[in-house]
C-alpha cells in the first residue's frame, strides 16, 4: 500500500457555540484511493472535510499532509489548498459569481497562471463535468444539480492531488450521478486520490476503496467495503442500511441460489454474474 | 427588474462583444444629450427602440412598458422645471396669482421642459438598449478591461450575485410560511413577515461566513480575481454596430451639432 498523503490524527473540534463535532477523529487517506465517509446528519462529515484542507483549526490533534504535518501561516495554507480540493455541499454558498465560466476561472486564477492556460482549464473541466453548455447561462438561473456541477468544475480546474467532495450526488438525477461516479473513476484512475462524504451506501460499498463509518464525531469503523457493510452490528449503530447488492447476495445464499463461499459481489455486474452458475445449479437439483 | 436580467442573457445580440454594446449605448447618450433637441433625441430614441426591439428581438409591448416607466418619472419632475414665477402676469401662457407673485407656464418654459423630456427619453433608450442587451457580468469585463478599480467591480458582482440568492431565500421562506398559512390574516402576516425579515438577516449572515470559508478553499487571497472567456467578435455585428454608431453622430453634426448649447447656455 503506498503512503498516505492526508491523515487525521486524534482531531477534536468544538464549534464556538458548543457543539462538540469531532472527538477523536482518526483518518488514513492512502494516495489514489478513493474514500467514503458515511455517517448520519450531524455526525461531523463536513467538519472532518473543513479539517483536511486547512479552513478550521482542530483544538486537539493534528491534520498531515504528504506526511508532514500543515501549519496554518499564509503561506503553507495557500500551498495546502492547492493540493487539496473541496467541493462543498451547498453549492450556493460556493457560487460568488454570476458568470458560470468566470466562476470556474476563479481557482485557477488565484494558481497565477496565464488567462490562456486558465480558459484552457476553465473548458476542459466544463467538458468533464458535463457542463459544457451552462458557460454562457448565469449561475443565478442554474437548477439545483447544475449549480452541483459548476461548483465541482471550479475546483477540478485546479488540478488538485485530493479531490474532496461533500456530499457529491446528493440532488442530481439518476444520468448526473452515474455521469459524476464515472467522473470520480477517472480522476482515481488517473492517480488521483477522492474522498467523498455520502449517505448513499450503494454508492460506498462499490464504488470505495476504503470506507470510513462517523457518528456524533467519533470513528465507529474503517475498512474496506466488504468489512464494513458485513459487520451488521457496526451498520446498525451507524444507523446504515445495508446495500442492495449485499442484502440479495446474502438472500440468495441462505435460498440455496448461489455458494456460500464466493466472494460477496461488489456491483451489479459482479452479482449478475453469479446468477447462470446459479441457474444451472437450479436445474440439475430439478 | 428581474425580467431585464433575464432578457439580458437571451436576446439576439447576447453574442456581440459587449464593448461594442456599450459604445453605441455611449453614443446614443452622448448624442441625445448634446444634440439639438427636439429631432436629434427623437431620432436617438427612434433608432436605439428600433435596434433593442427590431435587432435584440425584445417584445415591444414590454420595450413599451419600460418607457412608459421612464416617462411617468420624467413626467413628474417637469412641473418643476415649466413653471415660471414672476412679479408680472404678462407673457404667461397660463398663470395663476399668488400674493404678489403669478406663477405660470409661459413659452421659454414650455419649450425648456419639452427639450428636457426628449433629451431624457432618446438617453434612456441608450440605457434600456445595453441593459436589455448586456448581462451584468459582461459590463463588468468591459468596465475591467478599462481600468475601472477592481474593488468595486468585485462588489458589484458580489452584490449582483447575492441579490438573487437573498431573494431566493425569502421566496422559500415566503412559501414555506405561507403554506403553514402564515399568512392568513392581517395579523398573521404582519408576523409572519417580520419573522421573514429577521430570518433572512441571519441567514445572510451566515452565507457570508460560508461564502468566506468557499472562497478560501480555493485559494481567495483578498482578491476576486477570474478570467473571462475570448469574444469570437463578428464581422458582421462590429459593422451593424459601428454603422449605427457613426449614423447617430452624423445625425447629430447634420442637425448643427453642439451649436445649440453655446447659443442659450
Ligand atoms: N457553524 C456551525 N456552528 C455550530 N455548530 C455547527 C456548525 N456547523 C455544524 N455544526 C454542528 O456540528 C455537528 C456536525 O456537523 P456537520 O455539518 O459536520 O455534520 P455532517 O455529518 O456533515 O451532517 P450532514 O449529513 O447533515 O451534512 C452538528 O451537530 C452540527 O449541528
Ligand atoms: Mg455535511
Amino acid at each position: 500500500m503506498s503512503g498516505a498523503i492526508l491523515e487525521a490524527l486524534d482531531l477534536h473540534y468544538t464549534y464556538p457555540d458548543g457543539t462538540r463535532a469531532l472527538r477523536g477523529v482518526t483518518l488514513r487517506v492512502p494516495e489514489g484511493s478513493r474514500v467514503a465517509v458515511l455517517g448520519p446528519n450531524g455526525a461531523g462529515k463536513t467538519t472532518l472535510f473543513l479539517h483536511l484542507n486547512g479552513l478550521l483549526r482542530p483544538r486537539k490533534g493534528t491534520v498531515r499532509f504528504a506526511g508532514r504535518e500543515i501549519r496554518y501561516d499564509r503561506k503553507s495554507l495557500g500551498e495546502l489548498r492547492r493540493a487539496v480540493g473541496m467541493v462543498f455541499q451547498d453549492p450556493d454558498s460556493q457560487l460568488f459569481c454570476a458568470s458560470v465560466f468566470e466562476e470556474v476561472s476563479f481557482g485557477p486564477a488565484n494558481l497565477g497562471l496565464a488567462p490562456e492556460e486558465v480558459r484552457r482549464r476553465v473548458r476542459e473541466a466544463l467538458r468533464a463535468t458535463d457542463a459544457e453548455d451552462l458557460a454562457e447561462r448565469p449561475t443565478h438561473y442554474l437548477s439545483y444539480g447544475q449549480k452541483k456541477r459548476v461548483c465541482l468544475a471550479g475546483v477540478l480546474a485546479m488540478e488538485p492531488r485530493v479531490l474532496i467532495c461533500d456530499e457529491p450526488t446528493a440532488g442530481l438525477d439518476p444520468r448526473q450521478t452515474s455521469g459524476l461516479i464515472e467522473l470520480l473513476d477517472r480522476i482515481a484512475r488517473r492517480g488521483g486520490t477522492v474522498l467523498i462524504a455520502t449517505q448513499d451506501v450503494d454508492l460506498a460499498y462499490s464504488w470505495a476503496d476504503r470506507v470510513v463509518v462517523l457518528k456524533e464525531g467519533r470513528v465507529l469503523g474503517e475498512g474496506t467495503p466488504t468489512e464494513i457493510f458485513l459487520d451488521e452490528d457496526l451498520l446498525r449503530g451507524a444507523d446504515l442500511t445495508v446495500p442492495w447488492v449485499v442484502e440479495v447476495h446474502r438472500e440468495l445464499v441462505r435460498r440455496g441460489l448461489v455458494p456460500p463461499d464466493a466472494p460477496v459481489p461488489r456491483n451489479r455486474e459482479e452479482l449478475f454474474g453469479l446468477l447462470p452458475a446459479a441457474e444451472a445449479a437450479v436445474r440439475l437439483e430439478v | 427588474m428581474l425580467h431585464i436580467d433575464r432578457y439580458a442573457y437571451r436576446n439576439r445580440l447576447y453574442g456581440v462583444h459587449p464593448a461594442d454594446k456599450v459604445c453605441l449605448a455611449g453614443t446614443a447618450l452622448f448624442v441625445s444629450l448634446a444634440g439639438a433637441p427636439p429631432l436629434t433625441p427623437l431620432l436617438v430614441l427612434v433608432v436605439m427602440a428600433g435596434a433593442t426591439v427590431g435587432w435584440a428581438g425584445i417584445p415591444w409591448r414590454y420595450y413599451l412598458r419600460l418607457v412608459a416607466v421612464g416617462l411617468g418619472f420624467l413626467v413628474l419632475g417637469l412641473p418643476a422645471v415649466a413653471l415660471q414665477a414672476g412679479p408680472a402676469g404678462d407673457g404667461l401662457l397660463w398663470g395663476v396669482r399668488v400674493g404678489t407673485f403669478f406663477l405660470g407656464l409661459d413659452r421659454a418654459g414650455v419649450e425648456r421642459a419639452l427639450h428636457l423630456l426628449v433629451k431624457c427619453l432618446g438617453a434612456v433608450s441608450g440605457l434600456y438598449f445595453l441593459a436589455l442587451t448586456t448581462p451584468v457580468t459582461e459590463l463588468l469585463r468591459v468596465l475591467r478591461r478599462v481600468g475601472f478599480p477592481g474593488l468595486l467591480l468585485e462588489l458589484m458582482d458580489l452584490v449582483y450575485r447575492y441579490l438573487f440568492v437573498l431573494l431566493e431565500t425569502a421566496g422559500s421562506i415566503y412559501v414555506a410560511q405561507a403554506a403553514r398559512d402564515g399568512y392568513a390574516s392581517w395579523g398573521r402576516a404582519f408576523r409572519s413577515l417580520g419573522l421573514l425579515v429577521s430570518v433572512l438577516f441571519v441567514r445572510a449572515h451566515h452565507r457570508a461566513l460560508a461564502l468566506f470559508t468557499a472562497l478560501s478553499a480555493r485559494g481567495y487571497n483578498g482578491s476576486l480575481e477570474v478570467v473571462g472567456p475570448e469574444y469570437l467578435s463578428s464581422w458582421k455585428n462590429r459593422l451593424a454596430v459601428g454603422c449605427l454608431t457613426v449614423g447617430l453622430l452624423v445625425s447629430w453634426v447634420l442637425t448643427g451639432g453642439g451649436a445649440h448649447v453655446r447659443g442659450h447656455p
